[in-house]
């Protein structure tokens, strides 16, 4: 197991180095969603933390359209790649042309979608190079183990860090600007809270490659490290830029050391932000689409034979005939199934087309009026009895 | 004249009544969801029978049809697609939309469906384009990012089929790249479970400002004056959002770009006057205001929707009802949506052409009954046109 961070300033190096951090994430400004890294920096953070004896990733990790694409090229060509062990990459476009045009190897980002091992294993094949892939913070823990299982590729996970809800392209808390007037170095930052949603403290940052939302909660796996560390999970991302890495990365790494209640209770005391799980117990986010739907009103086509399109107390329903096959008869048995569940038998006493003429049967598409039924209600189904 | 190149309008199909509406009002093809798989999870989504009825319509009527399987689905969905694949090649769905690999590799194993790749894949560039042809996408639905100009060159330098959203409500993020709901609610957006989170009104603060604002929250896309930009770069496809939208909706869509397909496809050009004259129809649907978003240029402040919901919610018309029998030289029967007064201005909105306006009518029950008004959930009978068909729609308003 090794640890894996953010660099962004070089006075962070000898505080990862005290710290076991072995691999540093460089984020170069017009490559990296929350890059700060002009290309001097990035090829200064680069040559410094290999000095240091850290392994450095070049991130590019950016969603881009054909345009934003043209330019990210532009832009990457110009890194020397040299000071570089290996590139992390999202964007399919980014995968594609980075297999094409160097020689690195490649860090998978499958931090979006992907919740199945088909299809990890299917990116895992497909992409040439690949040194390592970046797991969803959606996994739960036994998705992660039964996935982990599966693959021979070694895997990241964030085990410390901020949780990214939202990335927009458009330039959102600069509502009153014409996009031209964009300054492309601009970092806004700002907190939007909504009554409507008990959404409070979201953290917003803008700047050249858009809009970003943040939880008011982060990430923090810390408490499950002795059984994150039994996973065969090859390393752990530490994301702490929205904090201070001097105060918080030696609490941290002596947590993942040694973990103890002690500096654990310590540690939720003094960090800033609330801490969560996220999905890592169980993710029954699907759970609630089932309540949604109405089982009743589902239409089950055995001796289905339409719909209750008026019920008209005491005097008569109006029903119109779906079925392609089943007639509707004079004097037969029908059942009606109301929109609770409620299930009601009745004979068909009087049948009318929409000329008011009485019919011995009607077929498919007819609108008929037949004897009123006690508790039949609109939209109910109707099925031959 | 040589013929201009014309895209196929793609129409939502919520249920199996709005695959028939969207059918009857000229959609080209349809897009629809059987009980699992498909976002919009809420949406009325089709039953077994449904599909069995639903998709046979749509191929008598010449209409293509697509189901999507675009969730982000976990191993435990992929389990039960193999079953779900076989009856959709039984009834020759005319492709799947798909934005997993895990269910790209699935389809190809257990189908010979054609793939299109689902816009939650936030495909947006050509080198993504080709990626995604390597693993068998015969079609890319682009983000809504991409504009017409890119996804015209995608399409050429890919030689895949590209899809663009010409219609509806946009997510503010890139698709896919949104899990809101996920953290705040429990839901998860990539299965359709998205609870609209961008669309709340926020308190924004920065540095000593602070103000209230639906900052997060994007206008619809309407992209009706561009179909000959559309045209231009060959767009395979255009695409209208919108499965959860009432079949009012899904019809007036359907229609209104149908007919502006149409007269393009005449005139190989579309006057301003037109124009603005479907524009018009198109606001008679409640919308967040429209936006072309980025389908020229990259979408900037113009494109947030700063009204607040409720103010907009004032429809310039409803759907009165629907149309379900025509008695010749007697009456109309209509299945009544909201209550119709014998003073009301009701428009029938034919299946082309122009809206038929009657007012001053007589309100009768199913029995032939005079009565003041007939109220929602009820069979009415109204006066005969000749023009009347069953299955149009019945809207109430004032006319402009
Ligand atoms: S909350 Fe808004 S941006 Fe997020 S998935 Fe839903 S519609 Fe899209």
């Amino acid at each position: 197991m090794k640890l894996v961070s953010y660099l962004e300033k070089k006075s962070d190096l000898e505080i990862f180095k005290e710290n076991e951090i072995k691999e540093v994430l460089i984020s170069p400004l017009y490559l990296t969603r929350m890059g700060k890294s002009s290309l001097e920096d990035t090829h200064f953070l680069a040559k410094e933390a290999k000095k240091t004896g850290l392994k450095t990733v070049l991130v590019w990790d950016i969603v881009m359209t054909e345009e934003d694409f043209q330019e990210a090229v532009f832009y990457f060509k110009k890194i020397d790649l040299s000071y570089f062990d290996a590139i992390r990459v999202q964007d399919p476009g980014a995968i594609q042309w980075i297999q094409l045009n160097t020689k690195h190897p490649i860090q998978l980002i499958l931090e979006t979608g992907n919740r199945n091992i088909l299809g990890i294993q299917k990116w895992i094949s497909s992409v040439e190079r690949l040194e390592k892939v970046i797991f969803s913070i959606e996994l739960s823990k036994e998705m992660l183990l039964k996935t982990l299982s599966e693959i021979s590729v070694p895997v990241e996970i964030l085990v410390m860090g901020p949780i990214l809800l939202f990335y927009s392209p458009r330039a959102l808390l600069s509502f009153d600007k014409k996009s031209e007037n964009l300054d492309p170095l601009r970092w806004i930052e700002a907190k939007a809270d909504s009554e409507e949603g008990f959404h409070h403290d979201f953290k917003v940052i803008e700047n050249k490659h858009g809009t970003f939302m943040f939880l008011p909660r982060e990430l923090c796996l810390l408490d499950k490290i002795d059984e994150l560390k039994q996973m065969n999970i090859e390393s752990f991302r530490i994301d702490l830029r929205h904090q201070s890495t001097e105060k918080f990365l030696p609490q941290i790494k002596k947590l993942i050391e040694n973990f103890n209640s002690k500096d654990w209770q310590d540690f939720k005391k003094n960090y800033p932000e609330k801490l969560i799980r996220g999905f890592y117990a169980a993710n029954k986010s699907d759970i609630l689409f089932k309540k949604l739907k109405n089982q009743n009103i589902q239409r089950v086509d055995k001796n289905y034979l339409g719909e209750v399109l008026e019920a008209k107390k005491g005097s008569y329903l109006v029903l119109k005939i779906k079925s392609k096959t089943l007639e509707l008869k004079m004097g037969s048995h029908i059942k009606f199934k109301t929109t609770t569940g409620k299930e009601v038998v009745s004979k068909v006493t009087q049948l009318r087309n929409s000329r008011l003429e009485l019919i011995d049967s009607a077929s498919h598409g007819a609108i008929v009026i037949v004897n009123p039924v006690n508790a039949v209600t609109v939209k109910s189904a109707v099925y031959q009895h | 004249m040589s013929k201009p190149f014309l895209p196929e309008l793609l129409v939502p199909a919520g249920s199996l009544e709005k695959l028939k509406v969207a059918v009857q009002y000229g959609a080209n093809a349809v897009y629809l969801a059987g009980q699992q798989f498909g976002l919009r999870s809420a949406a009325e989504n089709f039953t077994e029978d449904e599909l069995r009825e639903g998709i046979p319509y749509a191929h008598q009527h010449g209409v293509q049809t697509y189901v999507v399987l675009n969730g982000f689905l976990h191993d435990k969905d992929l389990e039960t697609l193999p079953s779900f694949l076989k009856l959709l090649e039984e009834l020759n769905v005319n492709a799947v939309i798909v934005s997993d690999l895990g269910v790209i590799e699935t389809v190809k194993q257990f189908s010979t469906l054609p793939i299109h790749l689902s816009t939650q894949a936030s495909c947006l560039n050509v080198e993504s384009g080709k990626l995604w042809k390597t693993m068998g996408v015969k079609r890319l639905i682009l983000g809504r990012e991409a504009s017409i100009a890119e996804a015209g060159k995608i399409k050429k330098e890919t030689g895949l089929e590209v899809e663009l959203f010409i219609h509806g409500s946009m997510c503010m993020a890139y698709s896919g790249n949104c899990v809101i709901s996920n953290f705040t609610y429990g839901r998860d957006s990539n299965r359709g479970g998205c609870n609209h989170s961008c669309r709340f009104n926020y308190q924004v603060k920065y540095k000593d400002q602070s103000h209230s604002s639906f900052l997060f929250s994007s206008k619809d896309l309407m992209g009706l004056p561009l179909i000959e930009e559309f045209s231009k770069y060959e767009i395979d496809s255009i695409k209208v959002e919108g499965r959860m939208k009432s079949p009012l909706y899904a019809g007036t869509i359907a229609k209104v770009y149908s007919d502006a397909l149409k007269e393009f496809e005449k005139k190989g050009t579309l006057s301003a006057e037109k124009i603005k004259h479907w524009v018009k129809e198109l606001q008679k649907i409640p919308s967040r205001d429209f936006t072309e978003a980025s389908l020229l240029h990259k979408a900037d402040a113009q494109s947030v929707y700063t009204n607040h919901p409720t103010k907009n919610k004032k429809m310039k018309f409803g759907l009165a009802g629907e149309i379900i029998d025509v008695i010749e030289n007697d009456s109309i029967l209509v299945e009544v949506k909201s209550p119709i007064h014998g003073t009301d201005t009701l428009e029938i909105l034919p299946f082309e052409g122009e809206p038929l306006a009657f007012k001053n009518f007589q309100v009768k029950d199913m029995m032939g009954n005079s009565i003041d008004y007939a109220k929602t959930s009820t069979v009415a009978r109204l006066p005969y046109f000749p023009q009347a068909k069953v299955g149009q729609f019945i809207r109430k308003g004032a006319s402009e």
